[in-house]
């Protein structure tokens, strides 16, 4: 219970874990954006496959989502802007959450196009375990708000020329 | 740790990055030549399909500017179809697909397509144009909505199959 209490002490003051959680998350956010960005009516396809949106509005997501992922993930991976990038993509994440639950609720399955994790040969396919992946994401990205310090970032590297200025 | 007023600025900072995000996402499209169109997809989907007269058609046809589709049923066009036509029917959709990938090099090859039906059926011209659509295909599709009968009264050229008619009536229901 001390070791675990411990840990949780050393993330939240900036340890490995923290540098691997935000660069791994900052990495996936703008792995993915990268294909909807260059092909923006396959994503269009695959938000339309949820039902949710309206045909007018489809296209305005499907440029509007890989840029905000794109942009959080560079603000994850580099280090500045952090809490506001963890909090704008816990926001797409709920959005996802909840178009998956909607899906699920109606039984109905395909490919989520959520990460194109599928060019790397993983599946996709629309259900709880993906929910569930989902959900840890957005737990781990809930978990930035609390860092005081992240260590190996542009956030940290101002801050410490500041303090050697001063 | 994250107070009250803190979240706020967060959040509204977390707004912004999005603004931020879309705005840049809409203006590299806007900017960008090959961007995406922002119009309703159905609209987007369907507006290459275009619907020409007999004479047009006699025009594409005489100048073998088109290949021609018969979206009816196999028997349909094996009784009589329009002069160098291909059959794709329409429905059911298995045999349409089947009968895409047989014709796909056809399909894409230099012409563009007219599909044509029967006068008294012709939402199957339609039904098929839109599968080209939606499986990707891009360029013009035409339809030739008077259908055969209005090609057989200006006695255009056919091809027709008199022998099947009389003889295998019977074997055009096992075929299907």
């Amino acid at each position: 219970m001390k070791r675990i209490k411990r840990q949780v002490q050393e993330y939240v003051y900036g340890n490995t874990l923290t540098i691997i959680v935000r660069i791994a998350i900052g990495l996936l956010f703008v792995y993915s954006s990268i294909f909807k960005i260059i092909d923006p009516s396959s994503f269009a396809d695959s938000i339309a496959q949820y039902r949710i949106l309206s045909d007018n509005l489809l296209p305005y997501a499907a440029i509007a989502i890989p840029y905000i992922e794109l942009f959080a993930g560079i603000c994850l991976l580099l280090g500045f802007n952090i809490r506001p990038a963890a909090m704008a993509g816990i926001i797409l994440m709920l959005v996802f959450i909840i178009a998956i639950i909607i899906n699920l609720a109606q039984a109905r399955t395909f490919e989520c196009g959520c990460f194109e994790l599928s060019h790397l040969g993983i599946s996709e396919t629309i259900g709880w375990g993906l929910m569930v992946r989902d959900i840890v994401i957005t737990v781990l990205l809930w978990s930035l708000f609390y860092v005081d310090r992240h260590p190996f970032s542009l956030q940290n590297l101002v801050l410490k020329s500041d303090m050697h200025n001063m | 740790m994250v107070t009250g007023n803190s979240f706020k600025k967060t959040f509204s900072r977390a707004l912004l990055l999005m603004l931020l995000a879309s705005g840049t996402g809409f203006l590299l499209n806007a900017w960008h030549p090959e961007g995406f169109e922002l119009v309703p997809r159905e609209k987007l989907q369907y507006d290459t399909i275009v619907h020409i007269n007999v004479e047009e058609t006699r025009i594409k046809h005489a100048a073998k500017a088109a290949l021609f589709i018969d979206s009816r049923s196999r028997a349909e066009y094996t009784q009589e179809h329009i002069e160098g036509a291909v059959n794709i029917p329409a429905t059911p959709e298995s045999l349409s697909m089947k009968a895409i990938q047989e014709h796909y090099s056809r399909i894409n090859g230099p012409v563009e397509m007219v599909i044509y039906c029967s006068h008294h059926s012709c939402g199957l011209a339609e039904t098929l144009a839109r599968r080209f659509v939606t499986l990707g295909y891009t360029r013009t599709i035409y339809i030739f909505g008077e259908g055969i009968e209005a090609w057989q009264a200006r006695a255009l050229p056919i091809e027709q199959n008199d022998d099947f008619k009389d003889s295998s009536a019977g074997s055009t229901h096992e075929t299907n």
